[in-house]
């Protein structure tokens, strides 16, 4: 092999070096394990330090989604072993959660529908309104939140079509207006997550020619 | 002081084709997705769920990525395989990172989407480079070396676009999105730095003993075989893709 020279003792670190500097690899390492990995992994905080630095919520919200992801996964396995029918039905009355305050509406003609919906969101915390809109549909939302800003995610779904996730559109928002045209016949709607540290309450608004709206759990 | 080695003592050659075989198997065995890179769902989760500007956690992500990143740090081994001296070291490995650094920036600024699987087989290849150049092919099958200041730098790029692609796949918000791409960036350098201090321990342990030029062009194959093996992989799943 042309390209390599022997290397002179010099150039080589002696033993007692080399033994040296491992032993102080290996300490850092450990220093770094607890006090920036841990926490940003796990959320496993002993010293605090991860809390000073800001790591520890990292390693939270990884941990929570991680257990969402499971919980989903696990949710899908039992409907697909109960054979689950469809979740959002198309439905002559509106279905309404027990957190709705149902405003007496003039509709403008028999196909539109018109609510006003609110959500509680302890921190860490998401959930999911969805109406049933047929393929081309569309339905003009507004939703605010009483203090901060919420996660949301404009998505739909279908289990008929087998359609997991269709995202229209995420962000972080105070508030947020617009209109949603059903890409498919299926469910549609908001996911909002609080990221922020107190419980916030998100109200939404809807106009459209939906067949029903559901505040999913 | 230059000397010739001799390829192959017949103990390496068992050596290589058990290795050959562990490699294989562990293709088969291992997840890919955490054998060539560190994008967990994760870490994605976690970014899609912030907003502004967040010095600590991206530099935290940064550096994950690198220490994590086996193909980037598989390049790295071999380019210091046969580099002794510190600043020899230094020089190499700062001519890697400012490649790295200009694609990394431009490309997730421009938004430069080329195909990861092509970035990535282009990465493996920079491993099969790199222990082709150490044990001398290029002189012996094309009469030169290619200048492997210029070689480090040019795969220093598409490393970059490599990590690029990667954090486009993040999805960043384009809130403080400069800023969190500079943290990114520092954390990956600093990750660098961590994994060639032990590298570079290793190595010096391996390099007293008499059994480092004897196996040295033995683990220059492995390693070839590695890069080999990260190619065959992207362009397989450039394909079914």
């Amino acid at each position: 092999m042309k390209n390599i020279n022997i290397p002179d003792d010099q150039d080589v670190p002696s033993t007692r070096k080399l033994i040296k500097s491992t032993f102080m690899a290996v300490a850092a390492a450990g220093v770094v394990l607890v006090t920036i990995v841990m926490p940003a992994e796990y959320g496993i905080d002993p010293t605090g330090f991860g809390e000073t630095i800001g790591l520890k919520k990292m390693g939270e919200i990884k941990v929570s989604l991680a257990e969402e992801a499971a919980a989903d996964r696990l949710q899908a396995a039992t409907d697909k072993a109960k054979d689950a029918p469809v979740v959002a039905k198309p439905q002559a009355a509106p279905v309404v959660a027990e957190t709705v305050v149902p405003k007496p509406i003039l509709v403008s003609s028999p196909a539109i529908l018109n609510h006003q919906m609110q959500v509680t969101l302890a921190p860490n915390e998401g959930t999911e309104i969805k109406v049933a809109l047929s393929k081309g549909k569309k339905v003009q939302y507004k939703w605010w939140t009483d203090q901060g800003k919420a996660n949301y995610d404009v998505h739909g779904d279908s289990e008929e079509l087998k359609i997991k996730y269709h995202n229209y559109s995420k962000g972080s928002e105070q508030t947020k207006e617009g209109e949603l045209e059903a890409a498919f016949d299926g469910s549609h709607g908001w996911f909002w997550r609080n990221r922020t540290f107190q419980t916030i309450t998100v109200t939404l608004q809807t106009t459209g020619e939906y067949t029903g709206i559901k505040h999913v759990k | 002081m230059k000397k010739f080695i001799q390829p192959f003592a017949d103990h390496e050659r068992l050596f290589v084709y058990v290795s050959f075989a562990i490699v294989l198997l562990a293709a088969f065995g291992i997840s890919f997705d955490a054998f060539a890179h560190g994008v967990t769902e994760g870490d994605k989760g976690y970014i899609q769920e912030t907003t502004g500007i967040l010095p600590i956690p991206f530099t935290y992500l940064g550096a994950k990525h690198m220490m994590t990143g086996y193909d980037h740090l598989l390049f790295l081994f071999g380019v210091i395989f046969f580099l002794y001296r510190l600043k020899a070291v230094t020089i190499y490995v700062t001519l890697f990172a400012v490649g790295h650094v200009i694609t990394l920036l431009s490309g997730v600024l421009l938004e430069i989407s080329i195909s990861a699987y092509i970035i990535d087989a282009i990465i493996g290849f920079s491993v099969v480079y790199k222990a082709l150049d150490n044990v001398g092919a290029f002189q012996r099958w094309f009469g030169f070396e290619p200048n492997t200041k210029v070689a480090t730098f040019i795969f220093g790029l598409f490393h970059g676009f490599g990590l690029a692609t990667k954090i486009l796949d993040y999805e960043l918000p384009a809130d403080g999105l400069l800023q969190n791409l500079i943290f990114f960036n520092i954390g990956v350098e600093i990750g660098q730095i961590l994994a060639l201090v032990g590298i570079l321990i290793a190595i010096s342990y391996w390099r007293k003993s008499t059994s480092f030029l004897h196996h040295a062009y033995a683990a220059n194959v492995v390693m070839m075989m590695l890069g080999f093996l990260l190619m065959g992989y992207q362009i397989t799943g450039y394909i079914v893709a």
